[in-house]
């Protein structure tokens, strides 16, 4: 689960270049640059929703979240492994390194990162539809990998020229909505 | 030809189908060959808990492999590594860590209460407590936080990944995506040929089917180590098998021309292998592949037997079975007898190689000594071609008779000899150190530092040793112990996971700053009610194998190992029932002292040969018989000590079975010496001598160490010895002469 959520991100900070219409999702490229976002995380059987924001960076070999609010989290993700900084603490690496972390090599992250989606379909069942409204699309994913899958039940993607919404459906009934509010530079 | 055995050789031939029967019912229960080094290695007597720590820690090593995978892209490396897991994992021989981790998590995520990261839990103090907190929101409010509703009810400060990552001693480095590392635990011994073959059968048929994908595979483990050792074994055993055999073959034929007394000479040798195998395995339950190349050393010690009792066929003209048991019956029994010794005492060092030699020996002399004196001497009888044979044989004896060595070549060689064994004395060196015993394959040894660089810690070979009359005294003792270690230092210690109930209450106690007061503010910040409490949900705690292998006692305590990855410069407790133990180091100790003692067991050996020689001749003449052993045994240790051959526990021991095989030689050339009219033993010692070299000798050919040092040992105390041998012949002679029982004729007995 570590790492679905960033994987996805980078998806959804890959961008198409400029057109006039929606682009197809794997025509997005790769994208250097910041994007706002707002995740909601709802928790089974707890009153309220757990509401966060903050920004999203990619660069051309890691990914750096930084959540702002309700604390400051930085996390970065790379080939290296993932490392976090709580409260403008020092790095801490999470998990094991580089490709003994199941996660990196199960979610094809590195691939990902790198801007490469051509082998999305060898780790996840896609379904692909229309979004009426707004106009968009839908790619609806559901992992093959038999470590992942008991984790994830199913991840849902949305956008038109860019990823906007992001959600991913835990196994118990727990989920995750993220919402990409357009980048910023 | 009529066979007159009687009871006693049916008994034999009962007890020689009895071990055939134990055979082939201990093989057909797989093959039960040992390769596991420390089976050469004694038993470090002094301390039995350290004794058995240091095998429980040598099995735990031992079963640890690790495959580090490379392919051209990361997800070929991934359905590579996949394949791996899965065709090692069939039959259940492997144990993937991969499979493992879910247990311990489930197990760390029961014990969540009483266990801390902190060695000390004094230093779980409110500032940690609020770290803890922290990480926790962090990791719900992050996209990367393993955590979901379930998790959090119960454990709202997610220490259970906080556990995970700070219990294990291990810290994998970054591994390029283009690679897989594949770690476990082999279920079965690592030593077991069955099960190094099943290993090294499915790595070799994975590597056949990736290698066209581009992947290739590093290894690291003893399983390889040991695969490879009894490959180089079994060459070794087949080249020494076969030289000896032909040699052997070769000087029986040439001996008596007879085909059918080759066959003799190899069925003796049958006779002999086939009840010491049998008893061995009765009495260990498996046999190390070293004895089976220490066991080509029977071949000269029973086909001397052979050449002795067929030696008379055709010397003495075929007489009756009994006047050929009054000829050969004693000197062959003193030779059992003393060969029995010199191997007995091989038992006494405690090395369970050794043990299994003795017995192997033991058994198989004694078996085969039975055999010439109930069965071989009465089924020999005059052949159609005997005057063809015995002129034969007599030529034989008057070319040894006629073979006199000038004295300018006899003292200057013994010149030669004295300064080689002068000069030796002087540069003495021993090699105690096991590190050095057994070659090992540069190409595994490069494997290995692929994975140690990638990160895979290895099995930690040093250990700490924890001890306590209880486990709960074994488990303080180690955490008062791991206290005092650096915090760099990577143990996998069993008190991180499970520790004695005492720091299990002060754990719990000093988490219970986490359930106080800052519960509610935690709750209410994670999206938890206010008033929450933790949910306790029964889950199976059963510790995982691997911590439960940590662990073992004897009858009088109770003690725990922590393999140590990284010492960091720590040299162990000060004080204490705990302390690090490098198996290498204890077992290099023991060897220097074992090496000490066997001065002593030489002594013994000896001691109990002038009492057997005394007790079967009663002349003080006759202890010559023990002069060309003593100097053989001298010479055997000096002479390869001048060419910079060190001495080792294994030269020693090889020196102890001189005694036995020096003997035999001296108590025939005695024998012969006493009578005017012999005509054998001077062409049978000749024999005996020359099958030896071939048998043991060859051992000198072995890349192993101990075999090589025991081969280097024997070749030339066995030339010493047969050399030397005359001298019991020529005090025989003398003392005839002085008292005359038979009046010399002047001519051999039976010469035409």
């Amino acid at each position: 689960m570590r790492i679905v959520l960033p994987l996805l991100i980078a998806l959804a900070v890959s961008a198409p270049a400029a057109m006039a219409e929606c682009a197809k999702p794997e025509a997005l490229a790769h994208l250097s640059g910041k994007q706002p976002f707002v995740q909601t995380r709802t928790l089974k059987g707890m009153s309220r929703p757990l509401k966060s924001t903050g920004e999203v960076e990619a660069t051309a070999d890691s990914m750096i979240w930084r959540v702002l609010t309700p604390m400051k989290i930085t996390t970065r993700i790379s080939p290296a492994g993932i490392t976090q900084s709580v409260d403008g603490g020092p790095e801490e690496k999470l998990g094991p390194a580089g490709s003994s972390n199941p996660f990196l090599t199960e979610t094809g992250l590195l691939d990902l990162l790198k801007g490469d989606l051509s082998k999305i379909d060898t780790r996840y069942e896609v379904q692909r539809e229309t979004r009426a409204k707004p106009e968009g699309w839908k790619m609806n994913l559901k992992p093959k990998s038999a470590q992942l899958s008991p984790y994830v039940a199913a991840v849902r993607i949305e956008g038109c020229k860019r990823v906007e919404a992001i959600a991913v459906d835990q196994a118990n009934g727990d989920s995750i909505r993220i919402e990409l509010t357009g980048a910023t530079g | 030809m009529k066979f007159r055995g009687g009871v006693g050789a049916w008994l034999v031939c009962l007890w020689l189908v009895a071990c055939g029967g134990i055979l082939v019912w201990k093989f057909q229960a797989g093959l039960p060959i040992d390769t596991d080094i420390q089976s050469m290695l004694p038993e470090t007597g002094k301390d039995p808990v350290e004794r058995e720590a240091m095998i429980v820690a040598g099995k735990t090593a031992a079963a640890r492999a690790a495959f580090l995978i490379s392919a051209p892209d990361s997800a070929t490396a991934s359905a590579a590594a996949d394949d791996l897991t899965k065709r090692l994992t069939e039959g259940n021989l492997f144990a993937a860590d991969a499979a493992d981790a879910s247990t311990t998590g489930r197990y760390v995520f029961a014990n969540r209460g009483e266990l801390l990261c902190e060695r000390d839990p004094k230093q779980f103090d409110q500032a940690a407590a609020d770290r803890i907190a922290r990480r926790a929101m962090a990791e719900v409010f992050s996209p990367t936080g393993i955590v979901n509703s379930d998790l959090l009810k119960q454990d709202p400060y997610l220490i259970t990944t906080l556990l995970a990552n700070c219990l294990p001693p291990t810290s994998a480095a970054a591994l390029p995506e283009t690679k897989r590392l594949v770690s476990g635990r082999i279920a079965s011994s690592a030593y077991r040929m069955d099960a190094q073959g099943k290993i090294v059968d499915a790595f070799t048929a994975w590597r056949d089917a990736w290698a066209p994908k581009g992947v290739t595979a590093a290894r690291a483990g003893a399983v390889f180590h040991a695969d490879a050792a009894a490959q180089r074994a079994q060459n070794e055993m087949t080249l020494i098998g076969t030289i000896g055999s032909v040699g052997v073959a070769l000087l029986f034929f040439l001996a008596f021309l007879r085909i059918s007394h080759v066959g003799w000479g190899f069925l003796l040798v049958t006779i002999g292998l086939v009840p010491g195998f049998a008893v061995v395995l009765l009495m260990f339950k498996t046999v190390h592949v070293l004895v089976l190349v220490f066991a080509a050393m029977l071949i000269g010690i029973v086909s001397d037997y052979a050449v002795h009792t067929l030696a008379t066929g055709p010397a003495l003209n075929w007489p009756t079975a009994k006047a050929r048991i009054a000829e050969v019956g004693r000197p062959i029994s003193v030779s059992m007898v003393t060969s029995c010794l010199g191997f007995a005492a091989l038992a006494m060092f405690g090395v369970p190689l050794f043990q299994e030699v003795a017995v192997l020996s033991v058994v198989g002399i004694t078996s085969a000594w039975a055999f010439v004196m109930v069965v071989l001497l009465h089924v020999d009888g005059r052949p159609k071609r005997g005057e063809v044979y015995r002129k034969w044989w007599l030529r034989l004896e008057r070319m040894r008779d006629g073979v006199k060595l000038p004295g300018w070549i006899v003292w200057p060689s013994s010149a030669v000899l004295l300064g080689l064994m002068a000069y030796g004395a002087t540069q003495i060196t021993v090699l105690d150190d096991v590190r050095k015993f057994q070659p090992r394959p540069a190409d595994l040894m490069a494997e290995e530092h692929q994975l140690t660089d990638a990160g895979y810690g290895g099995s930690g070979v040093t250990f700490l040793l924890s001890q306590g009359a209880t486990l709960e005294e074994a488990k303080q003792n180690q955490e008062a112990a791991l206290s005092q270690a650096p915090p760099a230092a990577r143990i996998l210690a069993t008190t991180r996971f499970d520790p004695s109930a005492k720091r299990r209450a002060e754990n719990a106690a000093a988490q219970s700053i986490l359930y106080g007061p800052m519960l509610a503010t935690h709750a209410e910040a994670i999206g938890l009610d206010p008033g929450f409490t933790p949910e306790h949900a029964k889950v199976d705690a059963r510790p995982p194998g691997w911590l439960t292998e940590l662990e073992g006692h004897t009858d009088k305590a109770v003690f725990l190992i922590a393999p140590v990855l990284d010492a960091a410069g720590w040299p162990g407790p000060t004080a204490g029932a705990t302390r690090l133990i490098d198996p290498a180091a204890e077992y290099s100790a023991a060897f220097a002292g074992y090496r000490d003692y066997s001065v002593l067991a030489l002594i013994a050996a000896f001691a109990a040969a002038i009492v057997v020689t005394w007790f079967v001749y009663r002349k003080v003449a006759a202890l010559t018989i023990l002069i060309p052993p003593i100097l053989a045994a001298v010479a055997a240790l000096l002479v390869p000590a001048a060419f910079g051959q060190p001495i080792t526990f294994f030269s020693l021991a090889a020196a102890l079975v001189l005694v036995g095989t020096g003997i035999d030689y001296s108590a025939f050339q005695w024998e012969g010496g006493s009578k005017h009219d012999d005509t054998w033993t001077g062409v049978a010692v000749f024999i005996d001598a020359a099958t030896t070299l071939l048998s043991m000798g060859l051992l000198a050919l072995s890349e192993t160490i101990p075999v090589r040092s025991f081969g280097l040992t024997v070749s030339v105390g066995i030339a010493a010895a047969l050399a030397l041998s005359h001298i019991p012949r020529w005090a025989a002679q003398r003392d005839a002469r002085r008292n005359p029982t038979r009046p010399p004729d002047g001519q051999m007995a039976g010469e035409t």
